[in-house]
């Protein structure tokens, strides 16, 4: 049975940076700020979804769950289309379009997402 | 949505039934703490039944254990496949195509077989065996592949954030 156990943890350990892809681990570790304004918005569950247009590019950030969204302030409202924002985060070591947000800022007001 | 996954599960997402999961502030946490409790009633079952069928507790009647072990394992796996399918249908197309899901679903099969084939064919053959008999090699050796694969399952599913 050791034998076994070992076996299967050692072809995880063996495929798991091939497919490393949207995972809570896959991002770098220098914080970014974007700003500019949302084209495109799902506040929804396992965690809402904006796409910012910048002058750089078309980034899509990953935000909380909505029930944290709610408890930390931020309406689906206030992420809607058209609305200008401001995000600082960590960019997705396998999509450099995307980023997860640690923060967000709407009118002037920040909002944690962690 | 993933347009790299199969047709089959881009629908799942896209159907009204998963948006639906989506967008309600409560289905997806109150899923994911169930599914959680259903893994704790689930593993604690599973491990009455394998620490028994590898030879702990011999003064109990082993069919004893065994069965009433078993009840609450299927109540807690039925349970789990509940909550699980609504997570799994708020991303079902991402899911698919995530390693650790992947994996996760084939131990799991895995798991169900060992299960089966243990049944099958071994479980009789413990009707008669009186309190403090040994138990067959046989015996030990599904319990101890049925905790392996078990353990290794619940592993995965946390696993899959991360990857």
């Amino acid at each position: 049975m050791k034998r076994s156990v070992l076996a299967l943890a050692g072809a995880l350990v063996v495929t798991a940076p091939a497919i490393a892809h949207h995972g809570w681990g896959n991002y770098e570790t220098t914080l970014v700020t974007i700003s500019g304004a949302v084209v495109k918005s799902r506040y929804e569950n396992p965690h809402a979804t904006i796409s910012v247009h910048t002058p750089e590019k078309q980034w899509t950030v990953m935000l909380a769950p909505t029930s944290r969204m709610t408890s930390r302030g931020v309406s689906a409202d206030m992420v809607a289309v058209g609305r200008s924002v401001i995000v600082q985060g960590y960019i997705s070591k396998s999509d450099k379009n995307e980023m997860r947000a640690e923060r967000i800022t709407v009118n002037g007001k920040t909002f944690e997402m962690r | 949505m993933e347009h790299g996954a199969p047709a089959i599960f881009q629908a799942l997402e896209a159907s009204g039934i998963s948006a639906a999961i989506r967008q309600h502030p409560l289905i997806y946490p109150l899923a994911n703490i169930g599914h959680v409790l259903a893994v704790v009633m689930f593993a604690g079952a599973v491990a009455v039944l394998d620490v028994r069928l590898i030879g702990a507790f011999p003064e109990t009647r082993a069919a004893d254990v065994l069965r009433g072990a078993r009840h609450f394992a299927v109540a807690a796996f039925v349970g789990i496949a509940i909550t699980g399918s609504v997570l799994f249908l708020a991303e079902a197309s991402h899911l698919v195509l995530n390693r650790m899901f992947q994996i996760k679903m084939l131990l799991v099969l895995a798991a169900l077989a060992n299960v089966l084939i243990f049944e099958r064919v071994f479980y009789r053959r413990l009707d008669d065996l009186p309190p403090g008999a040994a138990m067959p090699p046989r015996a030990r050796a599904s319990a101890m592949i049925s905790l392996a694969c078990w353990l290794t399952v619940a592993a995965l599913g946390r696993s899959i954030a991360y990857f």
